[in-house]
């Protein structure tokens, strides 16, 4: 049985991505997009929000569509089966963004319970609040952010523990069309330029006043003091402390690990902690990134999707803060040293309680050989799976995977999620100048497994909070809930458990953002069950 | 059953080809292997296209005359022109043929380690290193290349085996010696790697190789030296053996790319005369590329050759036109130089191009600040600000121009919030310290505020500048004995600085202090601080 199955126009997914390349080889038209998996209407599944491109030359048309928004309408037979069905609600939700949309975070801005989003574009970038009746509000102009130029990944985080998320946004690169550089490969070969050929722009932070008001923080909190052409990011607690950190991942420069220092202050640790550069000491060309306990040791874990020839990074957390890349000890490095990734997640394919990685992949320079053969577009490449062998190993079951690992695209944003709620985790993925495709777990599925939705008093995800599930022999598996991570785009905010054929879950414990702990009993199973701040499970 | 079958046919087929090849010595002449495609050459210049349709159409006229030597060197000197050009799948087959011919020359095996490296195909590429080290076991940078392999693939134990052999043909090897700590590292053999990578060290003070030692000393647990030495990083691809077969590359192409990228790779390294060099082939190759001409403007200045170097920059301008960099580069010359208006003009067109372009703005700014033209440098100020409000620099020019522009009270609004957003740069409280204490207007003055910033920043800083402002405190407060007192400090400051200029003028003041007047000029007309310097 082929661990997933290609559903998207099936199900009325049908969005295909223009990037709007005219032979100029303009490098924004290579760099979106991503996709948001988040429930808009609060019914209980997943909806996705499709970043669509625009034109870039001048005099050029614009495209068709725009982005649009896909409504989940999920339907449960009474035999258990599932059959997922979208809906294109762009109308009447009253989304009219014509920009090139680049990515998607999504988190709820103003604690009303309706899930958010911030559009990174290249262009002014956009604050969708949600009204919470099937419509969005484009509140950007009034919200008190400033729009740092061309943006790609954004990260909704709680820095200071006060119940509200606060926003970070990454910039790229400083860059117009009409001061486009004529780039050539060493060969001879016109071909896009890499990040290094422009001016990177610091990424801005904002802290949320309350009710959807934002200061702008970037200078005070130290944020902009270093940063390179970031292209990921990622909030996470890196040295356990109990205060979230922030990741940054440059294209082809040192990346910066940003330690919460309290008081709205932030310090990059990346040299010390040894998440700056890769084993060689080489800065990467990074794109996506996740954080996950890969070795269920209590600590997160980074992975890092890179340019050809450089493989992905696993960066291994020492518990302390301290990281060692073992990408190359572990198997990883070398079966993706052939391709680009970008859109890379840590979720547990199987269910076997390990997590495992999907990378998407597509170059950001010509291939030779598809440009020998004449092919249009030169730069697709096939997704990757990695099995995680719980002995720090990672098999390439790639093969094994289906039909739609076979499929040579250029892949970019991928969002993770139970998009049919079955209790294994599917996937959204975002292709450049390509068509969306939706990618439905049949493997986890076979396996036992626990899904959990935190929230707080109203009803919010908690963006931040670690879950722990504490099995039956004593092991306890922590997962974060985190919207961000992956590449440019947004996911489930649940987390899963997979359990294998015998786990067992005994209590289930919290850590919320705000460092307050709470734990139940819980021995449940094969079932999504909805954890309340102070307020216990159900 | 099936597997002794075709255990006989591949004897079967090595005793056909053993016979084939006595025949070939006996007649001295070469079996040639079919002859590869060439593959799509579309993209590399012109010139280098033709050599290598050349080279390929003579091994087709060549087919079954001369020796096996003869016709592997032709197969594996088009398989190496492929090499150099990037062209890696396309060398592949040259270099197996040349492998087949000769089987027993290493370079064949090892240039395709090489190849298939670069193919991202570790698995084989390590089968290639290992046969090219079998064949020739004192060649250092095949043991090397097999090594680093090795670790590619998470071998580290028999990656450290071939660096140890390396060390035992060139002790002095750097490469050597780093990989073997490198993979003493993968193992979390802390002590040898310390031991080797220290001794690497000794042999080559470089990045990489700091770097590697820092994860080391932060792995036991060594903050003080992990800090030290982790701060220096550098990539552990650019630590390499001295390797005259793939050194040999670059130097069959001759195009302006090849020139381009060996120019570049020597500005990498401060290597001003070959960087030179090679950048000047580069653009008579490529008389159209303003990057080119660019880059050598750039190695020129740093060689100290300014004129060529302005040759060179006003040459991208003209095959360049759009492009800012290049307006922004001659500015900066022009400042070197003190000619503030053709900096002024240059900025000013790299700003048209590129709004955007902080540098370009920041420097256009100060440029015309320091040629008084201190009402138009505001907005460029605002517009570096706006692409990054980090800029220091330019926030602090902001205020001088407000003060410039006899607007006092903004300036000190200014200053006030900048020292607020980075409380890291004295210089804003300072400026603050000085408007508050020696603003004209009384009501931006405040003596208590000024002295208790001044007396904050003395406690890390003494310098004469600090005890100026001091003084200028003590004295809007009354406290004339003490400005008296500080000012003498500033003065004898001033003076050991080899600033006459100022000690003069805080002599003047002092006179006014003595007569208990305070001071209502918080910076000279002449204060280098109206006069920003050029960007370094």
């Amino acid at each position: 049985m082929d661990w997933f199955v290609e559903q998207a126009q099936s199900s009325g997914l049908d969005f295909v991505h223009v990037n709007g390349m005219s032979g100029e080889r303009y490098i924004a038209e290579i760099m979106g997009p991503g996709v948001a998996l988040f429930d808009y209407d609060n019914d209980g599944d997943l909806d996705i929000y499709a970043v669509q491109g625009q034109a870039l030359r001048k005099g050029d048309q614009p495209p068709q569509s725009q982005d649009r928004l896909f409504r989940n309408d999920l339907e449960v037979r009474a035999d258990g089966s599932r059959v997922v069905r979208f809906t294109d609600v762009t109308t009447p939700a009253g989304l009219v963004p014509r920009s090139y949309g680049m990515g998607v975070a999504a988190g709820d801005i103003d604690n009303d319970g309706w899930i958010d989003l911030y559009l990174a574009r290249f262009g002014e970038d956009a604050l969708l609040r949600n009204n919470g009746d099937g419509t969005f509000t484009d509140v950007f102009a009034k919200s008190g952010l400033t729009d740092p130029g061309w943006t790609v990944a954004a990260s909704f985080l709680d820095i200071d523990r006060d119940g509200r998320v606060d926003l970070f946004v990454s910039s790229y690169v400083r860059y117009s069309p009409s001061a486009d550089i004529n780039c050539v490969a060493p060969s001879g070969v016109r071909d896009y330029c890499s990040p290094q050929s422009y001016t990177p722009v610091p990424g801005r932070l904002f802290w949320n006043k309350g009710s959807g008001r934002f200061q702008d923080i970037s200078i005070t909190s130290g944020i902009v003091k270093e940063y390179g052409p970031a292209l990921g990011t990622l909030a996470f607690d890196a040295n356990g402390d109990g205060w979230i950190d922030l990741y940054v991942a440059n294209d082809g420069a040192e990346n910066q690990l940003w330690l919460n220092r309290r008081n709205r202050m932030f310090e990059n640790g990346a040299v010390l902690a040894g998440v700056a550069v890769n084993a060689a000491g080489k800065p990467e060309g990074s794109m996506g990134v996740d954080a996950g306990d890969f070795d269920n040791d209590g600590d997160e874990d980074l992975v890092i999707a890179n340019l050809t020839g450089e493989g992905s990074t696993l960066y291994e957390n020492d518990g302390k803060g301290g990281f060692q890349d073992i990408a190359a000890a572990t198997g990883l490095r070398t079966r993706s040293l052939p391709y680009t990734g970008f859109g890379t997640a840590w979720f547990d394919a199987d269910n076997d309680g390990w997590l495992d990685i999907l990378t998407v992949n597509g170059a950001i320079a010509t291939i030779q050989s598809l440009a020998a053969a004449g092919d249009p577009f030169p730069l697709h490449q096939r997704k990757q799976l990695f099995r995680n062998t719980g002995s720090r190993r990672f098999e390439d079951v790639t093969g094994a995977a289906g039909a739609a690992f076979s499929s040579s695209e250029v892949g970019r944003g991928a969002a993770f999620g139970d998009i049919d709620n079955d209790g294994d985790t599917d996937i959204v993925v975002a292709n450049n100048n390509g068509r969306m495709r939706l990618l439905l777990n049949q493997r986890g599925q076979s396996s036992r497994w626990i899904g959990v939705r935190a929230v707080g008093p109203n009803r919010s995800d908690m963006l931040g909070a670690l879950v722990g599930m504490e099995l039956s022999d004593g092991a306890v598996r922590w997962r974060r809930v985190r919207s961000d991570g992956s590449y440019a785009s947004a996911n489930d905010p649940r987390v899963l458990f997979g359990l294998g054929q015998s786990g067992q879950p005994a209590r289930l414990r919290v850590r919320w953002p705000d460092g307050r702990a709470e734990d139940w009993p819980l021995t449940t199973v094969n079932r999504w069950v909805l954890v309340q701040e102070g307020a216990g499970w159900r | 059953m099936t597997r002794r079958f075709l255990m006989v046919c591949a004897v079967a087929v090595c005793l056909g080809e053993c016979s084939r090849t006595r025949e070939n010595a006996a007649d001295s002449t070469a079996a040639v292997p079919a002859l590869p495609p060439l593959g799509d050459l579309a993209g590399l210049d012109e010139s280098l296209q033709q050599r290598i349709r050349t080279e390929h159409a003579g091994l087709a006229g060549a087919a079954g005359s001369g020796s096996k030597e003869q016709a592997a060197d032709a197969y594996g000197r088009l398989g190496m022109l492929l090499l150099a050009s990037e062209r890696y799948a396309a060398s592949a087959p040259f270099f197996a043929a040349a492998r087949t011919l000769r089987p027993e020359d290493m370079r064949w095996p090892y240039y395709l380690g090489h190849v298939h490296t670069r193919l991202q195909e570790p698995d084989k590429a390590v089968t290639f290193f290992e046969e090219s080290s079998r064949i020739d076991p004192r060649y250092v940078p095949s043991l090397i290349w097999l090594g680093e392999t090795y670790l590619t693939l998470g071998r580290p134990a028999e990656a450290e085996r071939q660096f140890a052999a390396a060390i035992a043909i060139q002790p002095a090897s750097v490469a050597a010696w780093f990989k073997r700590g490198r993979a003493a590292l993968a193992v979390r053999d802390y002590s040898n790697a310390a031991a080797y990578l220290e001794r690497a060290l000794s042999l080559s003070d470089s990045d990489p190789i700091h770097y590697q030692l820092g994860l080391v000393y932060r792995a036991i647990g060594d903050r003080t030296r992990a800090e030290q030495h982790l701060k220096r990083t550098g990539d552990a691809a650019s630590v390499v053996p001295d390797d005259p077969l793939m050194d040999s590359l670059p130097g069959l192409l001759g195009t302006g790319a090849a020139y381009l990228t060996r120019g570049l790779e020597a500005v990498d390294r401060r290597d001003w005369p070959t960087a030179v060099l090679n950048l000047r082939k580069a653009s008579e190759l490529s008389p159209r590329d303003a990057a080119v001409h660019l880059n050598l403007g750039t190695a020129l200045f740093l060689s100290g050759d300014r004129a060529a170097a302005r040759t060179a920059f006003e040459t991208a301008i003209r095959v360049g036109p759009e492009l800012p960099k290049p307006h922004y580069t001659l500015g900066l010359l022009a400042e070197t130089e003190a000619r503030d208006q053709e900096a002024i003009d240059h900025f000013t067109s790299a700003v048209r191009l590129d709004p955007n372009y902080l540098e370009a703005q920041a420097s256009l700014a100060d440029a015309l600040r320091r040629s008084g033209k201190v009402q138009e440098s505001l907005a460029h100020y605002l517009k570096a600000l706006s692409v990054n409000p980090g800029a220091s620099q330019a926030r602090f020019g902001y205020a001088m121009a407000l003060v410039r522009l006899g607007r006092h009270r903004d300036a000190a609004a200014w200053l006030r919030e900048a020292s607020a957003m980075q409380p890291e740069q004295a210089g804003f409280a300072h400026a603050l310290a000085r408007l508050l204490a020696a603003a004209p207007e009384e009501s931006v003055r405040n003596g208590h505020e000024a002295a208790q910033i001044t007396d904050a920043l003395l406690r890390s800083n003494r310098s004469w500048t600090l005890f100026e402002t001091r003084a200028m405190a003590a004295a809007e407060l009354g406290q004339f004995e003490d400005a008296t007192q500080w000012q003498q400090q500033a003065i004898e400051g001033a003076t050991s600085a080899g600033q006459p200029a100022a000690a003069a003028h805080m002599q003047r003041v002092l006179d006014g202090y003595r007569r208990r007047q305070p001071c209502r000029t918080p910076w000279r007309p002449g204060d280098p601080i109206f006069f920003p310097r050029p960007a370094a």
